[in-house]
Order: structure tokens, then C-alpha cells, then sequence
């Protein structure tokens, strides 16, 4: 009995010492975790929309439902609205995917970009390079997506999300292309 | 062991990758640039050596049934801390690197030194134990790293800028000088399946066989010498004994 309670302290007392390690860790790195990945879709937004780097964007975000999660309508310096990104975030078998799809007002979808995934690194890389290029200066109306990709897990997301992202557009925000 | 040879054990006569054949999912999933194979070992020289120095420093009061879980929980630990760091301070390397951080946990390289080594040995000993395995580790990766790189690419860390401590571009080296032609690029005479999967276990089994190569001949060679030295001590021992027989007869005449 006294060998189980004794295991059974050494257990509890490895496993706080590390909780507190990692709460230590969390509090030290998190502001800086959160900063890191704003600024980073902040530089999708503006490589996105052609606008310079230095340059103060403004972003209006809208909630949504059923695939996509956020919508935001981005403002230039100037206050002109240059389009809307369409953030989804899904878990396929791969792991862990964020897609942004980028819009111009005028219907066109600008850039689709893979913010952060946990999916297998090579083949996200493949996807990047090879067939999310295909996507840029096509019109909502009609969208052509490439039918025989081997990672088809993290492309079937992002298929998804640009599915949804031009659907919603034309729906809701169609008024803006006309 | 000397603190000198526990400490390059682990870089050419006990390599974890080209000897002991561990941590094979790294050494296959992130080395298909050099950047990548050197982040992934950096970050496991941090975790295999506090790792290794948690476990010594705990060894007698942990008990027997329970090792294993309690190496694990103390593993992922710093693989966690290492994961937020990295997400902090090197967020491009962490992209980078993805999945593959989270997974170090199940390295068992890592495991294997905690439960052969340091498991059994003082803090100082695992601890130069620990950076000495994940140094050659490290060196492994890389060297598989740049052999994937080259044959993929025709580069090696060519205008990239490293995603960790470096902020200036690197230029290791390029083979596009090999094709004067305007317009043309060694890249286009490269083979990029050396970037993919296939590519990487193509590679390491390349690199082993010139490793195993390098060890028959060896082997061989001291055979050889061994063999010699027998020859020359029979020979010798041959003619000792004529020696002695012609003496013999000589007396007896």
C-alpha cells in the first residue's frame, strides 16, 4: 500500500513541477505567441492586396457561420475598402489548417494563402507552390479547382474554404462586384 | 569513460542516426534543407539534454514500474516548452518545422538515452552525454540535409535567410555556375523527388551504404593485417624450430 501511495507522489509531484514549467513558459511567451501571429496575417493582408508593408491597414471582422469562421473587409490608409479575406480554420486528418482567401470587390479572388497548419510540412509546401498559384485573378463565379492533387487532405480544405469563401461573396457581398 | 569520449561517443561510434539507426521520423521528415535539418537539431539538443539532466538529477526516487510514463512526462515537457519558445522567438522556423516539434516527444532517441544512460549515470555525465548524442544528432541530420538539398536543388542554404538567430542572407553555395548558358538554370537538371519522401529514404540509405562501405573496408583491411601478423609469427616460429633442428643435428654430429 505504502509502495502505491509513495508512486503515486512521485507521479503527482513530476507532473506539477511540469504544469508549472509550462504555465511558467505560457505566461512568459503567450503576448508574444499572439503578436506574432497577428502580424503575420497582417502581412497576408497587405501582400494580399498589393499595399506596402509600412502602410496602416484597418480590418472590420464579422463573425460567421458554417464554414468559414471570420470575414474581414480590409481599409487602406486612405479608409477605401480594398476586399474582404475570408479566414476558415478546420481539423482534417492531417491536422490543424487556417486558410485565408483574399477578394477584391470587384469579384476576383486575389491570393489564397495557408496561415498556419499543423498538416504534414511537405506536402503544405507542395500545395503552396504548386496549386493554391492556380486560384489568383479567378472570378467567384467560377471557380476551377485542380482535380487530381495527392495531398488531398490539406488541398480538400482549402478547396472548402475557397468553395465557401466564393459562394459567400457572390451571396452576400455581390452588391460590391456590381 | 573519459568525459572527453562520453562526450564524441555520440558523433561518429554511436551516432544515433547512421549507427543506431534512431530517430528515424526526423531525419527523414525535416531534412530536406539544410535550415530545417539544423533547427530541428538545435531544438533537440535542448530537450535531450535537459531531458538527460531532469532524469539523472530524479533516478532514485522514481520507482521502477512507473520509469517509463515519468521520462515521458518529464520529455514533453521541455518538447512544450521548446514548442512555445520556438513560436515565439523563431516563429518562421516554427512554420517550418510544423508537426514535426510536437513529435520530438516521441523521438526515441530521446527516451533511449534517458532510460540507458542517464537513467544509471550522474547529472554531469548525462548532461555531456545528452549534448554529445544530440550534437551528433544534429551533425547527422545536417549531412543528410545538405545531400538532399544539393541533389534536389543544385543549392546548399543559397540566399536563404535562416529562421532562427541569423537575420542576414546566407550563400553557402550554388552549382549554377556549372551552366553557363543565358537563361538556364542547374535547376532544371536537379532532382527534386530528393525533396519528397521517397527522396529522403532513397538518400539515407545512400549514405549508410557509403558509411557500411567505408566500415567493410575497414574491417577488411585490419583482417588483412591481423591475417599478416599471423603469417609472419608462423614464419617466423617456422624457422626458430629449422633453427633449432639444425642445432640439434649440428650437436649430434
Amino acid at each position: 500500500m505504502l509502495d502505491k501511495l509513495k508512486t503515486a507522489l512521485v507521479l503527482f509531484v513530476i507532473a506539477t513541477v511540469a504544469g508549472l514549467m509550462i504555465f511558467g513558459t505560457n505566461e512568459l511567451t503567450y503576448d508574444g505567441i499572439v503578436a506574432n501571429r497577428l502580424a503575420r496575417e497582417q502581412a497576408f493582408y497587405k501582400a494580399m492586396f498589393d499595399l506596402d508593408e509600412d502602410s496602416d491597414i484597418t480590418t472590420i471582422s464579422a463573425e460567421l457561420d458554417g464554414v468559414l469562421d471570420e470575414e474581414l473587409a480590409i481599409y487602406d490608409d486612405q479608409n477605401n475598402l480594398m476586399g474582404y479575406v475570408y479566414k476558415g480554420e478546420e481539423t482534417n486528418n492531417y491536422g490543424d489548417i487556417t486558410v485565408l482567401v483574399g477578394v477584391r470587390i470587384d469579384g476576383t479572388i486575389v491570393q489564397v494563402v495557408i496561415s498556419s497548419t499543423t498538416n504534414t510540412p511537405t506536402f503544405v509546401k507542395k500545395i503552396e507552390t504548386t496549386y493554391l498559384a492556380p486560384f489568383v485573378g479567378q472570378d467567384t463565379t467560377d471557380v476551377t479547382y485542380d482535380e487530381r492533387t495527392g495531398a488531398s487532405y490539406t488541398y480538400g480544405s482549402v478547396q472548402r474554404f475557397v468553395e465557401a469563401a466564393a459562394d459567400y461573396f457572390q451571396n452576400e457581398r455581390g452588391g460590391d462586384a456590381s | 569513460m573519459s568525459t572527453k569520449d562520453n562526450f564524441l561517443k555520440g558523433f561518429v561510434k554511436e551516432n544515433p542516426i547512421f549507427v543506431f539507426l534512431l530517430g528515424m521520423c526526423p531525419a527523414l521528415a525535416v531534412t530536406a534543407t539544410v535550415e530545417t535539418a539544423l533547427g530541428m537539431g538545435i531544438l533537440v539538443v535542448f530537450v535531450l539534454t535537459s531531458s538527460n539532466i531532469v532524469v539523472s538529477l530524479v533516478r532514485k526516487f522514481i520507482p521502477n514500474d512507473v520509469r517509463t510514463p515519468s521520462y515521458i512526462v518529464i520529455i514533453a515537457t521541455f518538447v512544450t516548452i521548446v514548442r512555445m519558445m520556438t513560436e515565439r522567438y523563431a516563429p518562421d522556423l516554427y512554420i517550418a518545422l510544423g508537426v514535426f516539434i510536437p513529435l520530438i516527444v516521441v523521438n526515441c532517441l530521446i527516451l533511449g538515452r534517458a532510460e540507458a544512460f542517464a537513467s544509471k549515470n550522474t547529472v554531469f555525465d548525462s548532461m555531456i552525454d545528452g549534448l554529445g548524442m544530440s550534437l551528433g544528432f544534429t551533425m547527422a541530420l545536417v549531412i543528410i540535409g545538405v545531400f538532399r538539398e544539393l541533389l534536389a536543388t543544385g543549392e546548399i542554404l543559397y540566399g536563404v535567410y535562416l529562421p532562427f538567430f541569423v537575420e542576414s542572407e546566407i550563400a553557402i553555395f550554388d552549382l549554377d555556375w556549372l551552366i553557363p548558358l543565358s537563361g538556364a538554370s542547374v535547376n532544371d537538371y536537379m532532382l527534386p523527388m530528393f525533396s519528397l519522401a521517397p527522396g529522403a529514404f532513397i538518400a539515407l540509405g545512400i549514405i549508410l551504404a557509403v558509411i557500411q562501405r567505408r566500415k567493410v573496408v575497414g574491417d577488411e583491411k585490419k583482417e588483412a593485417a591481423r591475417q599478416a601478423m599471423i603469417e609472419e609469427k608462423k614464419r617466423l616460429a617456422l624457422e626458430r624450430k629449422k633453427a633449432a633442428a639444425k642445432k640439434k643435428a649440428g650437436e649430434a654430429a
